[in-house]
């Protein structure tokens, strides 16, 4: 009897040594999103159009090492964009980012947010596209209907690109009789 | 002027000479104004006052001298600036009167060092035409674009399965004036961490630990802060509201400024990111002495505690639920066939055109759409690899939700018990009981953090994570012994859920007791490691069951061979019984192979009883074949 137990144990234990080394060897891919400058290259390109800062990443974490170990450093993000003082980087100024850019970073960022709350028809996310984008308060229903309604042209593939998203709703917008008068060019 | 006073000027003009304090520039206008004022400052005794200790981060050391804690050498306008703040003063003044700049990406010392200007301009009232004050102008528009009307204090939370992030953080967002409540996303805010390429890597884990990364700050929208920790990291995310006038902000955002080009060597249990954000509320008010209140190290919690302690200084607490959250509180809230359509619709997403789902009403079928995209939105999070897998099938979904018409009608999840709320982090323990025939006094000592056992109010549930627990006994035949040394010990129990189930494990590290051999209190170095998995529900209250398979490994001179090592498993359920009262029935069995053949089943059950948010009584019962061990005592947390 001992010696049965003593095997499904091993087989047991067998099995979580297995699992736990599979699990930290997931560790070595991080998860990461990536977020897409406007006018910038891949990962390090410094020319073009735009931020030229190429891309930025959300380092998550992912596998047991990781989690148990990475939290030393509580994520630093963007150091060179979002540095105090630092002065002139790409998109930014001592780390507040250019009007210019601001809505198409933002949107760059959160178009995940974005896309599930325009198909639901609110959101925090949406309302702050929306005060970017220049729609008063009181116009934001509007704002929200019609992203709503014309979810499928903001969204034409699987693949969210934030940067078609914006082209089309500006299009919407200036086509729109309400909105068209009193949302900002930017 | 009197010939007097001008007597006095010239001999210190030739004692600033002589006395050797280095100036970073030489003083290019008016000399003898900078002798003034630096004379009116030693009057003063400027050098000497809080204000000045806190715009430069300076700290007595355990020897009695007086050392600044920042590390980079810009930070500092004399040679012996980091540990001379009379000399550091003076080279400031000096440096004040440097010629003005005129690339733009280069800033004078004024504006450089705008806090320091703006606070010795108040004490020695500078004459604008002696000292002309610079044009401030990226310093200005910096400021403009912040607009701040108050400070709120973010602290994300801990994450179920995320024991190293169970500390939590702590950051600052900066409230802008123009800018609608519901819009505080756009935000911006200050943080502090450390800077490192590779925030993963062994090495910079090593680093982080022992002060070799530089923590600089930051200013970050909070649109990407709240995403990296709600939807990336599933932690939840607490905002303190504070109440700072606008001259505090303003000074406090003047010292962020100053900091922000300079670095400070990052300690994770010290000088953290809790520890800096204490520091820049200092700034703001000098009477506030909050980082005084951690000369040791620094649990973000308890710097939460301690700006909450401050009456009057929290004006508003909200929360902010991770993706997660939010996830399992949506799914809890559609009914059994609801439920069985979100599988379905996973599944086989063309479900959504058939009959039957288009009987439900519009609402319930957005209700159960919404639930899928948002698992799908978790999943993309967690599991990058698969990204265009998931956009396929989500955007199928939101295309079909958004025909619907609907307005969401997202309910948010009821907020847990606040962090603060949570027992106090340092534990301490007195108990009695009886083992091997031997009645025996315990004394336990626990720095941080929280266990299984404790009460959970606000800890992330199913979570034990202790440093350096240390447990002495005392008994007539061995008198002092050390039970168990618990150097760390990590227990992270994830309850399946269907939608979002990781692995449930544990870590231990110390001296663990050899109660199984026939020795008496002998304790040997020791490593365990367990993975499996654990599932809850609400028979009685709450119940959470678990099973891991474990391996151990122990060295000691007790041990034939002087070592053994094995393979094991846990299997135990942690039962709320009453809303204070928590009994935790566990079984091991370890089978040690290697080494020192043996094996050891014990079986124990051990039971908390809350007496008060910082006191509790614990009992426990354990039975081996030879040995049965009782203890009772009472622990307080401060």
């Amino acid at each position: 009897m001992q010696k049965r137990i003593e095997r499904v144990v091993i087989v047991l234990s067998v099995i979580s040594l297995i699992g736990a080394v599979s699990l930290t060897s997931a560790s070595a891919a991080d998860k990461s999103m990536s977020v897409k400058l406007p006018g910038s290259g891949g990962p390090g390109a410094a020319s073009g159009p735009g931020c030229g800062l190429g891309y930025m990443l959300f380092q998550g974490q992912r596998g047991l090492i990781p989690q148990v170990l990475a939290a030393t450093t509580n994520g630093t993000f963007g150091n060179q964009t979002f540095g105090m003082t630092t002065g002139t980087s790409g998109c930014s100024q001592d780390g507040i980012v250019s009007r210019e850019h601001e809505t198409a970073l933002y949107a760059q960022a959160t178009i995940e947010n974005l896309s599930q709350e325009m198909a639901q028809g609110q959101g925090e996310h949406l309302s702050s596209l929306a005060s970017l984008m220049g729609v008063p308060s009181d116009l934001q229903p509007v704002f929200f209907q019609l992203t709503q309604e014309h979810y499928a042209t903001l969204f034409p593939r699987e693949q969210n690109d934030a940067i078609e998203m914006l082209t089309a709703l500006r299009s919407l917008l200036a086509a729109d009789p309400v909105l068209a008068s009193v949302v900002s060019p930017a | 002027m009197p010939p007097f006073l001008s007597t006095v000027l010239l001999a210190a003009g030739l004692w600033l000479g002589w006395s050797g304090s280095a100036h970073g520039q030489a003083p290019q206008a008016d000399p003898p104004y900078l002798a003034e004022l630096v004379i009116s400052a030693r009057v003063q005794q400027l050098a000497r006052t809080r204000e000045w200790k806190i715009l430069l981060h300076y700290h007595k050391s355990r020897l009695g001298s007086v050392t600044s804690e920042a590390d980079g050498t810009d930070f500092f306008l004399a040679q012996n600036g980091k540990r001379n703040p009379e000399a550091e003063l003076e080279a400031t003044l000096a440096a004040f009167f440097s010629p003005p700049v005129d690339d733009p990406a280069v800033l004078h010392p004024q504006c450089r060092f705008v806090a320091r200007y703006a606070w010795l301009n108040g004490r020695l009232g500078f004459d604008q035409v002696r000292l002309p004050p610079q044009d401030c102008r990226r310093f200005r528009e910096w400021m403009a674009a912040l607009a701040p009307k108050s400070v709120t204090l973010i602290f994300p939370s801990a994450f179920l399965n995320n024991p190293s992030s169970m500390f939590g953080h702590t950051l600052l967002r900066i409230d802008h004036s123009d800018r609608a409540e519901n819009n505080r996303l756009l935000d911006y805010t200050v943080n502090f961490a450390a800077a490192t390429d590779r925030p993963t890597a062994l090495s910079s884990i090593v680093l982080g630990l022992t002060g070799g990364l530089p923590g600089r700050f930051s200013i970050t929208p909070y649109y990407i802060k709240a995403k990296e920790y709600s939807d990336l990291q599933s932690r939840d995310i607490w905002e303190y509201r504070l109440a700072f006038n606008r001259e505090q902000i303003e000074n406090m955002l003047r010292h962020a400024w100053e900091m922000g080009n300079t670095y400070f060597d990052y300690y994770f249990f010290t000088q953290n990111c809790s520890y800096q954000l204490l520091a820049l509320l200092d700034a703001a008010d000098p009477t506030l002495h909050l980082a005084d209140r951690f000369p040791r190290w620094t649990i973000p919690t308890d710097t939460v505690r301690a700006v909450l302690d401050v009456p009057g200084l929290v004006t508003q607490v909200s929360f902010r639920p991770a993706l997660s959250t939010q996830l399992i509180h949506h799914r809890s809230r559609l009914d059994r066939s609801e439920d069985a359509w979100l599988f379905r619709v996973l599944q086989d997403p063309p479900v959504m055109d058939s009959e039957p789902f288009e009987t439900l009403p519009d609402d319930r079928r957005a209700a159960v759409i919404d639930v899928a995209t948002e698992y799908l939105a978790y999943q993309k999070a967690d599991d990058p690899d698969r990204t265009d897998h998931y956009n396929a099938q989500q955007r199928r979904l939101l295309v079909k939700r958004a025909a619907l018409r609907v307005v969401s009608d997202q309910s948010p999840p009821p907020a847990p018990p606040q962090p603060e709320q949570g027992h106090n982090t340092t534990r301490i323990g007195v108990g009695s009981g009886r083992a091997a025939g031997e009645w025996f006094g315990q004394l336990a000592l626990r720095p941080a953090l929280h266990d299984l056992l404790g009460d959970e109010a606000g800890y992330t549930p199913n979570t034990h994570l202790e440093f350096m627990n240390v447990v002495l006994r005392y008994n007539r035949a061995s008198r002092v012994s050390l039970n168990r040394l618990d150097v760390i010990r990590i227990i992270s129990l994830t309850p399946y859920h269907r939608l979002i189930w990781k692995p449930s494990w544990h870590i231990t590290t110390g001296f663990f007791p050899v109660d199984d051999l026939s020795f008496r209190d002998r304790s040997a170095p020791s490593l365990e490691f367990g993975v499996g998995g654990a599932a809850q529900n609400a028979w009685w209250r709450r119940e959470v069951w678990y099973l891991l398979g474990e391996t151990e490994v122990q060295y000691g001179e007790v041990f034939d061979e002087k070592h053994r090592a094995g393979l094991g498993a846990t299997a135990g359920v942690l039962f709320d019984l009453a809303p204070r009262w928590r009994a935790h029935a566990f079984g091991t069995y370890r089978a040690f192979l290697l080494g020192h053949r043996s094996s050891d089943l014990v079986t124990a059950v051990e039971q908390r009883y809350t007496l008060s948010k910082d006191w509790d009584l614990r009992i426990g019962w354990s039975r081996r074949p030879n040995r049965t061990e009782f203890v009772a005592g009472v622990n307080a947390y401060f």
